[in-house]
């Protein structure tokens, strides 16, 4: 059936994919005679969300029609200050000729290093980012924030289990237990979460809502409402582990035949016992496991005949005795001393709840757990999803059916950015606040402090699509300051947003009705073709079409597609989708080849070290340079960890509060969007307002050692009155509404944030656990800046 | 063949609070801004921190009553009742002296302050009509919401609320209005708060 319906009154109905945020759920687009986008309702087609779609789905013909979007190349005026306002508009041709002269002068006289590429979120472009970015052939900034979303439970999933199982992998429909640990996919991906949840409830589903917020829409409706401290979840995992150990609740099966957890490890050094340590020929890749046969085998036998528990001693290549103990014995030494009763110390959890909990999960027949930017926005996020992906191996959830599921394309995207230049891990930016073990992009922090110190090397041109950083970076000052001492800065997007107005070159990007491209990322088991539904408006152009363009002007070698159509059947071909353009385009959806491990049994799990198990232990930690079994860390700013910043600043700040009808900072000037969530709004416990003497909807402060901002105040019970939750993402006003934009970065969350303390692994700032306070303001009626 | 009633059921159990129906019933019908014929409200939450805590999402909307309090209160008939238990408000009669707003215990109805005229759900009766949901039902992201013929035992509603006959329930009975717009209370976390409001 064609994915284009022509309609007796010479309209036509488009199948196509929303793109209003990564999900891409399936949408039916209206299209009238004259070419007009009259309405968009959900495809129920798409097997993900079958006709549901979100508010934001819905109002995609006011955001493409919406007066404040922007629809020229406008170059900042010659002459005008930075961020004066004052603009001239030029041609596309004059604008990437402008921009690719001047890319091509920087890197002459500073070298390629000094351009920094990336993205906010992105559009689904995040491997042309980055292919801008290495073929520029010095250093792949990745001046994106990746840090903060995707890539810590990407990456560490990949090093793990050797695929991506904790995102749209998540098998809800036929869970019989469904754990949202630190995300809230009812309201940010509703295409794969709230039917399917919503079924399995039905069936008796239990529900883990691990939150620090009540306001989940599923904790009162959860079976155990888990209200960690933000950032504390390290403790409770550990205790999970704790219970699901002492309690014999894991899959033995599955742990011992499909995980690490039998390989022997030398004791007093966590390294692995190889092969040639115990003979002087032995091949020094191949692990060992003792065998219920008292023999010594290689990791890589497929079999559960194995001592899960040995502990003693093995003989040496040079006849020495060796200590060893496997994995499985660590886990349990490292997790023994947080009961449920230590751990409810640091996490807040009551032991009760720590216990009941994860005998719901361990004993469930198929249980799947999701993980998102509560868990990763944080400084140990590494220990965080390392001890949750170790959960859900040594469960046997993994590539389970109602458990956590491999997705092919998280696997198959790597080539499409192509490789990073050869002089890259020399000059990328990291210094003793995070190596980046684990993410190979620069520091943003550092980034930034290059652009304004020329320290350790200038970056002098920024140029990216589809973000504002002074929303999503931490330490938005820094971000500022950066921002405001380049030589070229260059934004492609729908508004001009806070960043765009510091640009010298804003271009205006296609809405996802107006661009043709692929749906794939977060699209499960399928890829969609993303046909536009209506020509462009004014000169607005595709982020894609950009980036190959410059591409191809700059690097043709890198960029050898005549047009994006050559590209998608490229990309296509390269993530082995199994079809063409033209054929996507022609009947919207198609299935593509799952992998391997889905038969797990036949194939083994896909881990990095190629011995067909899970690793428990991460065998690449150790070869990084970092610790290769999981620790109960806490976050580097915290309560615990900085108790002298506590004392003035003594809550713990969640940012980052999502709304249904908002996408990170975008979508505020749509009116019948912004009617719902009229002001940015700070919530914290009932009591810290009586005792301050603020009531609700009044104006207040909130403070870091960082900065100061004003939100209204939204009093909840639903809250640790130790604990403060912030939205981020407030800029924009609504003009049909009177709402005017907060300047300044007035309501800007980010300027809380810190960007002293990192995830020494993925650079990753500790946004959702910032110590702060909240201040009543002298005159709350009126606000900062007024 | 039995003569219709239309009505909707609403799961309080599943609902989310993600405000699509209040943004698709704005898109299909064009309501003005500072109007919402539906909207979700958050109730709660109550209770103290953290294991005796209560919240769920309430969608509001017309409940389309059996008995309305809106319908003998107007005073030039724009408030009728169809055939098939809808009520709805002639924009043409309608002059907008809110004594309706006043009489619905529901608060289901809002005067539109452009164009000084009392809207409120129409249950897009026109749809129903063709056999299909209403878009605040259609897109619903947790099915939380159908709409249909509560007279038709075969009819989706009909059969949702025979499934769940023990959850069923009409807001404040004491009224006496007799809505059709039937919720489903939530199976947990919300026994006080539903008795607040009469669930």
């Amino acid at each position: 059936m064609s994915s284009i319906i022509n309609l007796p009154d010479g309209g036509r109905i488009v199948k196509t994919n929303c793109f209003e945020c990564h999900a891409k759920c399936g949408v039916l687009c209206h299209v009238d005679k004259d070419g007009k986008l009259v309405g968009v309702k959900g495809n129920p087609e798409d097997p993900r969300s079958q006709g549901r779609l979100c508010g934001k789905g819905l109002s995609a013909p006011k955001i493409l029609y919406d007066p404040d979007r922007l629809n020229y190349p406008l170059r900042r005026k010659e002459g005008t200050p930075r961020g004066g306002g004052e603009w001239e508009q030029i041609s596309w041709d004059e604008a990437i000729e402008w921009l690719a002269t001047r890319i091509e002068s920087i890197c002459d006289e500073y070298g390629a290093e000094a351009v920094a590429y990336g993205q906010g979120t992105g559009r689904g472009t995040n491997q042309w980012t980055a292919r801008s970015s290495n073929a520029g052939g010095a250093v792949n900034h990745s001046l994106a924030p990746g840090n903060i979303c995707l890539v810590p439970m990407m990456v560490q999933s990949v090093l793990q289990f050797g695929m991506f199982p904790i995102f749209d992998g998540c098998d809800f429909d036929n869970a019989d237990c469904i754990v949202m640990w630190g995300c809230n996919t009812m309201w940010t991906e509703a295409t794969y979460t709230s039917g399917q949840v919503g079924r399995s409830r039905d069936r008796g589903a239990k529900i883990i809502v691990i939150d620090p917020f009540f306001e989940h829409p599923l904790a009162a409706k959860a079976d155990h409402f888990v209200n960690v401290r933000p950032g504390s979840d390290t403790y409770l995992a550990m205790a999970w582990l704790n219970v699901i150990l002492n309690e014999g609740l894991y899959d033995e099966y599955f742990t011992k035949k499909f995980t690490n957890a039998p390989m022997l490890l030398i004791q007093g050094v966590d390294a692995p016992l190889n092969e040639q340590l115990i003979k002087a020929d032995g091949n020094q890749q191949v692990m060992l496991f003792m065998g219920k046969d008292g023999q010594l085998h290689n990791l890589a036998e497929r079999t559960d005949e194995v001592d899960l528990e040995f502990s003693g001693m093995v003989t040496g290549a040079d006849g020495n005795p060796i200590p060893v103990t496997t994995v499985f014995n660590r886990l349990k030494e490292i997790s023994a001393p947080w009961t449920p009763e230590a751990a409810s110390e640091k996490c807040w959890v009551k032991p009760e709840v720590i216990r009941e909990s994860a005998r719901t999960y361990a004993t469930a027949p198929a249980a799947t757990i999701e993980v998102f930017q509560g868990i990763e926005e944080q400084t140990n996020c590494r220990d965080s999803i390392q001890l949750i992906n170790i959960i859900i191996a040594i469960c046997g959830n993994l590539e389970k059916k109602g458990g956590n599921l491999s997705m092919p394309f998280w696997n198959q995207m790597f080539t499409l950015s192509g490789p990073n230049p050869e002089s890259h891990q020399e000059k990328r930016l990291a210094d003793e606040r995070a190596r980046g073990l684990f993410n190979g992009s620069s520091n943003t922090a550092m980034c930034f402090e290059a652009m304004a110190t020329g320290k350790p090397y200038p970056i002098k041109g920024y140029i990216h699509v589809q973000g504002n950083p002074l929303s999503w970076s931490e330490d938005t000052k820094k971000a500022r300051r950066g921002l405001m001492n380049l030589d070229l800065y260059c934004v492609m997007d729908y508004y001009m947003s806070p960043a765009a107005q510091l640009a010298d070159l804003v271009l205006p990007s296609t809405h996802w009705t107006e661009r043709d491209y692929l749906a794939d990322e977060v699209c499960s088991e399928w890829v969609f073709g993303q046909q536009k539904c209506v020509e462009p408006l004014y000169e607005r152009r595709s982020d894609v079409w950009f980036w190959r363009t410059l591409g191809k002007r700059l690097h043709p070698d890198w960029w050898p597609w005549e047009s994006d159509e050559e590209l998608f059947n490229w990309q296509l071909k390269e993530t082995h989708a199994g079809i063409s353009w033209e054929d996507l385009k022609e009947q919207w959806i198609h299935h593509v080849p799952m992998m391997p491990s889905r038969d797990y049994e036949e194939n083994g799990i896909p881990a990095p070290t190629g011995t067909g198990r899970a690793e428990l232990y991460s065998v690449v930690a150790l070869i990084s340079g970092t610790h290769p079994l999981p620790e109960a860390s806490e976050p580097k700013m915290s309560v615990y960890a900085t108790p002298e910043i506590a004392a003035d600043y003594p809550l713990t700040a969640v940012t980052g509060r999502r709304y249904p009808v908002f996408y990170h900072s975008a979508y505020r000037g749509i009116p019948q969007l912004r009617e719902i969530v009229p002001d940015p709004q700070v919530m914290f416990h009932q009591s810290v307002a009586d005792e301050l003497g603020i009531k609700y909807g009044e104006w207040c402060f909130v403070e870091s050692p960082n900065g100061r901002i004003v939100m209204k105040a939204r009093p909840t019970v639903g809250v640790d009155p130790r604990v403060c939750v912030i939205p981020h993402g407030w800029w924009q006003g609504c003009k049909a509404l009177g709402a005017e934009d907060y300047p300044d970065d007035m309501s800007n969350v980010n300027v809380l944030t810190s960007s002293k303390y990192y995830s020494d692994e993925y650079m990753t700032p500790g946004l959702r656990s910032t110590l702060v306070r909240v201040v009543k303001k002298a005159d709350p009626t009126r606000k900062e800046g007024e | 063949m039995a003569q219709k009633s239309y009505g909707m059921v609403i799961d309080l159990d599943k609902c989310s609070g993600c405000q699509a129906c209040s943004v698709a019933c704005k898109m299909e019908n064009d309501v003005d801004l500072g109007v919402f014929r539906t909207r979700v409200y958050r109730m709660g939450p109550v209770g103290q921190w953290p294991d005796n805590l209560e919240m769920f999402f309430f969608p509001n909307g017309c409940m389309h009553c059996e008995e309305p309090s809106c319908i003998d209160v107007c005073p030039t008939k724009a408030t009728y009742k169809t055939d098939e238990g809808v009520v709805l408000v002639d924009a043409n009669r309608c002059f907008g002296c809110q004594y309706c707003i006043w009489a619905c215990p529901y608060e289901a109805r809002t005067l539109n302050p452009h164009t000084k005229v009392v809207e409120k759900c129409t249950l897009c009766v026109n749809t129903l009509d063709a056999g299909e949901q209403p878009l605040c039902c259609y897109t619903c992201t947790t099915g939380a919401r159908v709409a249909g013929d509560l007279n038709d035992p075969e009819s989706q509603i009909s059969q949702i609320l025979a499934a769940n006959a023990d959850r069923a329930y009409r807001v404040h009975p004491e009224f006496g209005n007799k809505p059709k717009v039937i919720y489903l209370v939530p199976r947990k976390g919300a026994e006080t708060l539903c008795k607040s409001i009469g669930l």
